[in-house]
């Protein structure tokens, strides 16, 4: 034991009991902080049990504060690897949802396997897993037409409440592909939709066929009445 | 009598409408909407333009999704002056009792499918002759065939009985 530390308090000690102190590099600090402070209590040598007490309180919050760590260590390591799984599910699904996508040959039989698999989807990761699935396949698959008409007439089958605000992004982004029959999907989702507050998209729509032009404008007419 | 269909999409009314041959329409849009099975076609049924909304109703619960819609109307009179050939057939809808407004355009060849598509680019410049639907409005018209119990879920198509299902939660009505 080291006597240094207790030796003020041993000498003015009434209390015979030697407190047994195993001293570590950890706590070495912090108990001579403790017994340094100038307190009435450690003062007086009548109140023995309280350096005593002193101790065990340190020991026991020191104790509790490694727990907390090793906690939050414990709790991050589950953060990051629930984050892992997601991210390999998800890229799983992507890679599934891409191949039933590929089916679709704009006739409605082809597009039930897409349908599907985005049910499943939302079923075990809701929404927001299928909107960073459907908007990295759409920026991947930019170039196959197919797959971005799919693409529209799945979110149709929603009502915008459902896959706002990234529903609509999403079909601003097809909207720009230059194939004007993919265009045409895309508008007639946002005519599924048939929400006014789209309306300034549809208004700005860049067609070259007149018979796009006349479908944009037929949407229109309908949206602004 | 008249014979009504729905456009597969909306826009290909305005393709067929805009083009100024028909042989100049795409391929795609022939693919889309006249799609044959066994050489025939599905049509359903109107005796007059007043009970046109039972025959609405009918295609509607025949097809596989809640989406708007356009229906073209052809008159009887132009089916028999391209001598096309009618055979009545019970059809599967969820419309309870309204299966026999069914009917096939049957027997036809690449000939009578160019006057089917002809037919249509005619009947497409008379307003009167086309009707369009709101999805807002397929979905009113889906309720009352469910409020007066004329709903057969049986002979729906699995993905509209999904659409079906989650539009009668939502207004609070029991299948």
């Amino acid at each position: 034991m080291n006597k240094g530390i207790y030796k003020d308090i041993l000498e003015n000690s009434n209390n015979e009991e030697i407190l047994e102190f195993r001293k570590t590099s950890s706590t070495d600090e912090k108990l001579n902080n403790a017994f340094h402070i100038n307190t009435s209590k450690i003062g007086e040598p009548k109140n023995s049990t309280s350096p005593r007490l002193k101790i065990q309180d340190i020991t026991t919050n020191n104790r509790l504060d490694l727990l907390k760590e090793r906690d939050s260590l414990v709790l991050e390591k589950l953060m990051k690897e629930k984050i892992r799984l997601f991210n390999y599910n998800t890229e799983l699904y992507q890679e599934q949802l891409v191949s039933c996508l590929e089916k679709y040959d704009y006739s409605s039989e082809s597009l039930f396997v897409s349908e599907e698999k985005i049910q499943e989807i939302i079923n075990k990761y809701g929404f927001e897993a299928l909107s960073r699935i459907l908007q990295d396949i759409c920026i991947s698959k930019y170039d196959k037409k197919n797959i971005l008409c799919a693409i529209c007439q799945c979110l149709e089958r929603f009502d915008l409440e459902e896959v706002h605000p990234w529903g609509a992004t999403l079909i601003l982004s097809i909207l720009t592909n230059k194939d004007e029959n993919v265009k045409a999907y895309a508008i007639a989702c946002i005519d599924n939709w048939a929400d006014e507050s789209l309306l300034p998209v549809l208004k700005n729509i860049e067609c070259s066929s007149d018979w796009l032009k006349e479908y944009v404008e037929n949407v229109i007419s309908i949206l602004e009445v | 009598m008249y014979y009504v269909r729905k456009l597969t999409k909306p826009f290909n009314f305005n393709k067929i409408q805009s083009t100024k041959s028909i042989e100049d329409i795409d391929s795609d849009v022939i693919k889309q909407e006249l799609s044959t099975k066994e050489n025939t076609l599905s049509f359903w049924k109107c005796e007059n333009l007043q009970e046109i909304t039972d025959t609405i109703k009918a295609i509607i619960l025949s097809t596989s999704e809640i989406s708007k819609s356009k229906f073209i109307i052809i008159d009887e009179e132009i089916i028999k002056e391209h001598q096309l050939e009618v055979n009545e057939s019970a059809g599967k809808t969820g419309y309870k009792g309204f299966e026999n407004l069914h009917i096939d355009i049957c027997n036809l060849t690449y000939k009578k499918l160019g006057m089917i598509l002809k037919t249509y680019k005619k009947v497409f410049e008379d307003v009167d002759r086309t009707h369009e639907l709101q999805k807002d409005e397929i979905k009113d018209l889906i309720i009352e065939v469910i409020q007066h119990d004329l709903l057969d879920e049986d002979n729906l198509n699995d993905s509209l009985k999904k659409d079906i299902l989650k539009l009668a939660e939502k207004n609070g009505l029991a299948i």
